[in-house]
């Protein structure tokens, strides 16, 4: 029997899910809670969660392992839970005049968030597969019921059905992978895999690999890395736009959560194995991420290449497997969760009743009708492309120098060229706002307070984050984990 | 292993019993105006549409998928109560939080009116 | 014996396995399958597993096939789509993949050295056994668990639930402007 002060420990996850749990029963009774009051318990929760989050951490200083080895409360989990719990808290900000105007019910759709987060933060913490796994599984089911919510819409039950049948597919992938390590292994407690996979891979069995590349496969598609990243066009354009950045910055932390951790600390002694798998796929990424991008005329549909691309620069950060690449990919990623979420909600603002105003067309001239929106944008776009003084450039350059200093200065080198290809399609979109005519004049209505909350905050952050990265640097460095057997 | 002999030879007869009649039935059978035979009425009432014409209802669909779930739920139950003596209070403890959780799936879906029929 | 039994049921597990890809109509394939997850029930009990080949026959032939056959039913499929079926170049990758996959298995299985894993001892997988690494070790997956059947059973609700008055009446609003902005 477990020490009850770990159910403590648990804490932030079992109020998270019971939060959802709560939402879920109170919006079945009668006419349920409405929207706006769903949103703000849903609200309330993830910061009472937040806090709670804190009151853990300052408890347990370094790692503890909880649950037989099944769980783990370190450094890296609080970041990514952070991380998690922020990303989910402007998904709600952006959701609730988006729910409003659609006329579905909101009961479950903040609880399935709040469910889909608990999911992700167990995802965070988990250190044996198993519970890896099943967190994965959760937070994937409720992303799939989230993308196709708008039931009546065809382009959200085509995004839900893609998504769900190739989500499952790789889900299966995935868990044959882990039980081929398990055979190999013959345990699925990370720490332990790591030492097991070594001694049976002195003995030469070829399980070891087989499993391995099966389960980086299924991380692959959860992070929407190149060859893997099929499904992430349709679903990120199809789901409801709060959802898509939802998938776009909480589940990818969590998915690159999960796979830092089984990579360093299950697969840490395979490192010279799996590097090179590593190495193609990220640049793979960035190339069709950033090359498929520039015939995009749907800005949804490009910002969804353009996340495959940051998937593979990212990668690259994991790939060097040092001290500077791991904190620059968690500085990297705490930056583009900002970045995403405040274009997406720029693209939330602009588009009108079903999907229209999403293509390029849509931001002509939009620096005459509302040159705030316009300049926000513009912030975000120079972001995503790396240009100071913004975040996205203090990510990008210490990913790409960690790469160079671990000796990948091709995998940089691809990194610069695809950086400089992606400054083509993201200025076109400002070349639209700043050199066209619109064909309308009035400025585009502020629908809802929250969301241009979301979008200054983002900004604001953006640019905090670029102009004084010092200390956002020092709590990407809390969160560092070594690889096994390095 | 031995146990298990009685199962097979079961499921032998099983298969050879079946073969045997339908192999029977087959050679003793009178040949032709089969197509008659397999009209839904025999009677002679020509049926008005076929039955693939007429999908099933998504109700169907919604309570098979949460009578798998629940079943799963109910698998889980069989090792605990095997084990109850050793599990003690703990066990218990930790069967009533999985428990919990699914009932609240339950009252979602009996209020939500996803058992009602009509 | 044994082996005997064994020799039988892997081949009409693969046998079955192969009806349920290569059949034209959906629910002799989906009956095909009740063969491969029986047979595979049967591979279960050799194997000194009697519980899980019971849970095999009772969930996955029991309940997720009958789950196949109310889709297909569902969906009204009686025969599937000569043009997609059959595709030359689809059959190809199919074959390609399953060869490439299929020789990989083989030559891990058979690099496989028997002294890396403790042989299976009927303690190892008895009930009792499972029941305790199941409800001691991985208590915490298995409280995950009861999450993640709770958010499949909102899913199919959601998905499948018929709408409410108030759904259709929005639907119906809906579907009235859309043809309006159409007229013209």
């Amino acid at each position: 029997m477990p020490d009850p002060q770990e159910f403590l420990l648990l804490a932030p996850e079992i109020l998270l899910a019971s939060a959802g749990l709560l939402l879920l029963l109170v919006g079945t009774i009668g006419r349920g809670l409405g929207n706006r009051h769903s949103a703000v318990v849903a609200l309330a929760s993830l910061f009472l969660t937040a806090i709670d989050l804190y009151a853990v951490g300052r408890s347990v200083p370094g790692s503890r392992l909880l649950f037989h080895g099944t769980f783990v409360i370190d450094g890296f989990a609080l970041f990514w839970k952070s991380l998690i719990l922020i990303a989910t808290a402007l998904t709600i900000l952006l959701s609730i005049r988006y729910m409003e105007e659609a006329g579905y019910r909101a009961g479950e759709y903040y609880a399935l968030l709040l469910l889909a987060s608990s999911g992700m933060l167990l995802m965070a913490s988990g250190y044996s597969l198993l519970t890896i796994w099943i967190a994965l599984e959760t937070m994937a089911l409720a992303s799939y019921i989230l993308a196709g919510y708008f039931k009546r819409h065809l382009r959200s039950n085509e995004a839900a059905l893609k998504y769900f049948i190739l989500g499952a597919l790789s889900s299966g992938i995935l868990l044959y992978g882990i039980s081929l390590l398990y055979g190999a292994a013959g345990t699925v407690q990370l720490g332990e895999l790591a030492r097991g996979l070594e001694l049976a891979r002195a003995q030469g069995s070829l399980l070891v690999p087989l499993g391995w590349i099966l389960l980086s496969a299924g991380l692959f598609f959860k992070v929407a890395a190149v060859p893997f990243h099929i499904w992430t066009p349709d679903v990120y354009v199809g789901a409801p736009t709060p959802i898509t950045a939802y998938l776009a910055a909480a589940s990818k932390a969590a998915s690159f959560a999960i796979l830092i951790r089984i990579f360093y600390e299950g697969l840490g002694t395979l490192y010279g194995d799996w590097k090179w798998i590593l190495a193609g796929v990220a640049a793979a990424s960035m190339i069709w991420g950033n090359v498929a991008a520039l015939i995009q005329d749907n800005v949804k549909r490009m910002l969804a290449y353009s996340s495959i691309a940051h998937a593979g620069y990212v990668l690259m950060g994991v790939l060097a497997a040092s001290e500077i690449g791991l904190w620059s990919v968690l500085y990297y990623l705490l930056a583009y969760t900002f970045i995403t979420m405040g274009a997406f909600a720029m693209v939330l603002l602009l588009e009108r009743r079903e999907y229209a105003g999403e293509t390029c067309a849509d931001y002509a001239g939009l620096a005459q009708r509302s040159p705030f929106l316009a300049a926000m944008m513009v912030i975000f776009l120079v972001a995503l492309t790396g240009i100071p003084p913004t975040g996205g450039f203090f990510g990008k350059v210490y990913l790409f120098a960690a790469a160079v200093q671990a000796g990948w200065t091709w995998l940089a080198a691809v990194g610069v060229v695809t950086s400089a290809i992606s400054l083509y399609y993201y200025f076109r979109i400002v070349v639209y706002m700043y050199q066209t005519d619109s064909a309308e004049a009035t400025p585009v209505p502020l629908r809802a307070p929250a969301l241009v909350t979301v979008i200054t905050l983002c900004a604001v952050a953006t640019l905090v984050l670029g102009l004084y990265p010092e200390p956002f640097i020092q709590i990407a460095k809390s969160g560092l984990l070594v690889v096994a057997g390095r | 292993m031995t146990s298990y002999l009685p199962i097979l030879v079961f499921t032998l007869v099983a298969v050879l019993f079946l073969t045997a009649a339908l192999l029977a039935a087959r050679l003793l059978r009178h040949a032709g105006s089969a197509s008659m035979n397999l009209e839904p009425y025999e009677c002679g009432n020509e049926a008005l549409t076929f039955a693939h014409d007429h999908r099933f209802s998504i109700r169907y669909y919604l309570i098979a998928v949460l009578f798998v779930i629940f079943d799963v739920e109910t698998v889980f139950l069989f090792p605990w109560a095997v084990l109850f003596d050793q599990l003690a209070l703990f066990g218990f403890i930790e069967m009533m939080v999985f428990l919990a959780i699914l009932v609240v799936g339950y009252v979602y879906i009996w209020n939500r009116g996803a058992l009602r029929w009509v | 014996m044994e082996l005997l039994v064994f020799l039988i049921f892997a081949f009409l597990a693969v046998a079955a396995a192969l009806v349920v890809v290569a059949h034209k109509n959906p629910v002799y394939s989906t009956m095909a399958l009740v063969f491969t997850l029986f047979s595979v029930a049967v591979l279960f009990i050799l194997l000194g597993a009697p519980f899980i080949g019971v849970l095999q026959v009772l969930i996955y032939t029991g309940a997720i096939v009958v789950l196949f056959l109310f889709v297909i039913m569902l969906l009204n499929i009686g025969r599937e789509d000569s043009q997609i079926a059959g595709h030359k170049a689809q059959l190809f990758f199919a074959l390609l993949g399953a060869v490439s996959f299929g020789s990989l298995v083989i030559l891990a299985l058979s690099s496989l050295r028997p002294k890396v894993l403790a042989p299976l001892t009927p303690e190892l997988v008895s009930l009792k056994a499972l029941a305790s690494t199941l409800f001691n070790e991985f208590l915490l997956p298995f409280e995950i668990i009861g999450l993640l059947l709770t958010v499949a059973v909102i899913g199919a609700t959601v998905a499948a639930r018929r709408p409410t008055a108030e759904e259709s009446a929005a639907t119906a609003a809906e579907r009235s402007i859309e043809t309006k902005e159409a007229r013209p």
